[in-house]
């Protein structure tokens, strides 16, 4: 045999450690090109971030008060009609307050709610997608049958029905939001999970002494988290409508935390004497949204294989 | 080769049938049954330590079930498998000890499986190192700096370079993923290997190679292995016994010189004369069989293989099931040898 040329001779998971993040830098770095080739996909993320960077920093960039108005300032128009003032660049509303800013506020409730709801459904549809589908039996039959059991409602009658039971608030949102949301993730899930579950890597795993757990976890899960990951981005922007739905209904977030369904609920009276007040909390509902979708099919393209060979 | 009284693995009448079921819908309105495929239907078979035992036989007559039934990646329906004249019905003499890896791993610290497939039996999303280190961590290996050890001497001892530790399955060639295969399989330390057409997927420079690496290892870590193949030249390179399988069942089983030089069984005469040759004088006879193999869904009676045989004895071969003759050293299960 040859001589080998002298390698370092690796030790340990501090090494292995530093691999895993050149690697992870590495995939970030093509998923930046990636970007960099679409730059509509690009907008979009660029868009996304604004408004995580404004729901985060919210209090730092607004001067006005969210809640407190001045009642002698109701109806500012928005400061470039013949009566507005830069003082409220977008005008204010039937309060008196700054609707800039309360939408700037609203963001936190969009994406708070938007991102939990997904994240609980994430975790639970995974889960259990994952257990049903390795497992199949009984498990599967149940819960793929409660899944279509869900599916067969309208989720925005389903989440007021639930909101009226459960009543308003923030956590009851939430709930009401990934009570049905799991759903597709299940789905998705326990498809992909059925696929891999055959293949002869989960053998060669288990003559390696994997337990059952374990292959689910640390071999099949990897090979599945990445379409989850872009069902993720693209739900987000369904439950972002869904909490404006239900926030418009009034069953949502109460006032007079600001969110952006209940804002344009309020400006709804006033529709005729001040546009304002409806129209820019739902333009930013509108932008978020697309933003969303738009990013997240665009990563959808870069992310899925399948698409990628075309 | 030292044969001792009680052979390393041994299989009594062992049996896998998988039942398809039909959809309540069908089975509501059709009446649809339950179907039965027997795919492998008693197979009785000993592996000593130290041989190489070669089985052959044509698409879908079971060899890859049997393998997986022997290596315990699927349960048998009916019979048992002995090792070392242990059942594993009752699981390995450990004393029930959980904490040691052989109760908690079972069959699997001792006997380990290559697959046919190198390009979907590595975990695409797992580096090398990972690949190599779980069977090592589950086997109890802790200590860090060991392992590591551990991982580079088996890679450099299949012929991969440790530099490659970090990569990802996707980045080598069929040959190498293979030798990925084999170093993963050696990391559990078995006694006894399953390699199910380890080479039928890769070139056949690359064959050669994989073969005498099998064949290396065999001498230096006093394997056993159990070779599923259906080349048969490749069997008869590296078999030390041969078990011809047809329909679920062993035709026919001997020593691998024995065999190719005189086949008893007429399924094994018809393979043997569609070896393809270039010495025109050393053609056998060609052999056409008539029909095609029958579904394992409802297997023939009697003797399997009665439906194509041309040396049929009579009635006897339609209606009773042969068992095993002794013939010379060959055992095989054709009336004719009666």
């Amino acid at each position: 045999m040859t001589a080998h040329a002298p390698t370092r001779v690796a030790r340990g998971w501090d090494y292995s450690f530093r691999i895993r993040l050149r690697l992870w830098w590495r995939a970030l770095a093509e998923l930046g090109y990636e970007l960099w080739q679409r730059p509509v996909v690009l907008l979009g993320g660029i868009v996304v971030a604004a408004f995580i960077l404004a729901a985060v920093f919210a209090a730092q960039i607004t001067i006005h008060d969210p809640t407190r108005g001045t009642l002698l300032l109701r109806f500012e128009p928005p400061a470039w009609e013949a009566e507005g003032n830069w003082k409220y660049p977008l005008g204010t509303d039937d309060q008196g307050r700054d609707l800039l800013t309360r939408i700037i506020y609203g963001t936190r409730v969009s994406l708070a709610v938007g991102l939990l709801s997904v994240a609980i459904s994430v975790i639970v549809g995974t889960a259990l997608g994952a257990f049903a589908g390795y497992y199949r039996g009984w498990l599967d039959e149940i819960l793929s049958r409660f899944a279509d059991l869900l599916l067969a409602f309208p989720f925005l009658i389903f989440a007021i029905g639930v909101m009226a039971f459960l009543g308003p608030g923030f956590v009851n949102l939430v709930m009401a939001l990934a009570f049905k949301g799991w759903v597709e993730f299940f789905r998705l899930v326990r498809g992909e999970v059925l696929g891999e579950r055959t293949k002869e890597y989960v053998d060669g795993a288990r003559v390696a002494g994997q337990s059952n757990l374990a292959i689910i976890v640390s071999e099949i899960l990897p090979n599945v988290i990445q379409s989850v990951f872009v069902l993720g981005t693209l739900r987000l922007g369904y439950m972002i409508i869904m909490e404006a739905s239900l926030s418009f209904l009034g069953l949502g977030i109460q006032p007079p935390t600001p969110a952006w369904g209940s804002m344009v609920a309020s400006g709804r009276d006033y529709l005729l004497v001040a546009w304002w007040v409806s129209t820019f909390p739902g333009l930013a509902i509108l932008l978020l949204v697309v933003a969303i979708n738009i990013f997240g099919e665009g990563l959808r393209d870069i992310l899925d294989p399948r698409l990628k060979i075309e | 080769m030292n044969p001792t009284d009680i052979p390393l693995i041994e299989t009594r009448d062992l049996k896998r049938h998988f039942t398809i079921r039909p959809g309540a819908l069908a089975r509501l309105l059709a009446r649809a049954k339950n179907i039965v495929v027997s795919a492998v239907d008693g197979v009785s078979l000993k592996i000593w330590q130290g041989e190489t035992v070669g089985l052959v036989g044509e698409s879908g007559c079971g060899k890859t079930t049997l393998g997986r039934v022997i290596s315990r990646l699927d349960i048998p329906t009916a019979g048992e498998i002995f090792f070392k004249g242990f059942s594993l019905r009752e699981g390995l003499p450990s004393g029930g000890d959980k904490s040691t890896p052989i109760e908690r791993l079972g069959f699997y610290r001792v006997a380990q499986v290559i697959f046919q497939n190198p390009y979907s039996s590595l975990n695409p999303r797992k580096t090398i190192r990972e690949i190599i280190a779980t069977p090592l961590i589950n086997r109890g290996l802790k200590d860090l700096n060991e392992r590591e050890e551990t991982i580079i001497a088996l890679l450099r001892r299949v012929g991969l370079h440790p530099r490659n530790l970090d990569q990802y399955p996707h980045q080598f060639s069929g040959g190498q993923r293979q030798r990925i295969g084999i170093a993963r399989a050696l990391a559990m330390q078995p006694q006894f290997i399953v390699a199910d057409e380890p080479v039928s997927s890769l070139d056949v420079s690359i064959q050669a190679q994989v073969i005498n690496l099998l064949e290396e290892l065999q001498d230096e870590f006093h394997l056993t292995y159990l070779f599923i193949a259906h080349d048969l030249s490749l069997i008869h390179h590296i078999s030390d016994r041969v078990a011809v399988m047809y329909l679920g069942r062993i035709a026919e089983e001997g020593a691998t010189d024995d065999l190719y030089a005189q086949p008893l069984h007429p399924y094994t005469q018809a393979l043997l004369a569609a070896i393809p040759s270039l010495d025109k004088a050393a053609r056998r006879q060609r052999i056409i069989l008539q029909g095609t193999v029958p579904s394992p869904i409802n297997p023939p009676s009697g003797c399997r293989f009665h439906p194509r045989c041309f040396a049929r004895v009579g009635s006897i071969c339609e209606n009773e099931t042969p068992p095993f003759f002794e013939v010379g050293k060959q055992r095989v299960a054709c009336w004719k040898y009666q």
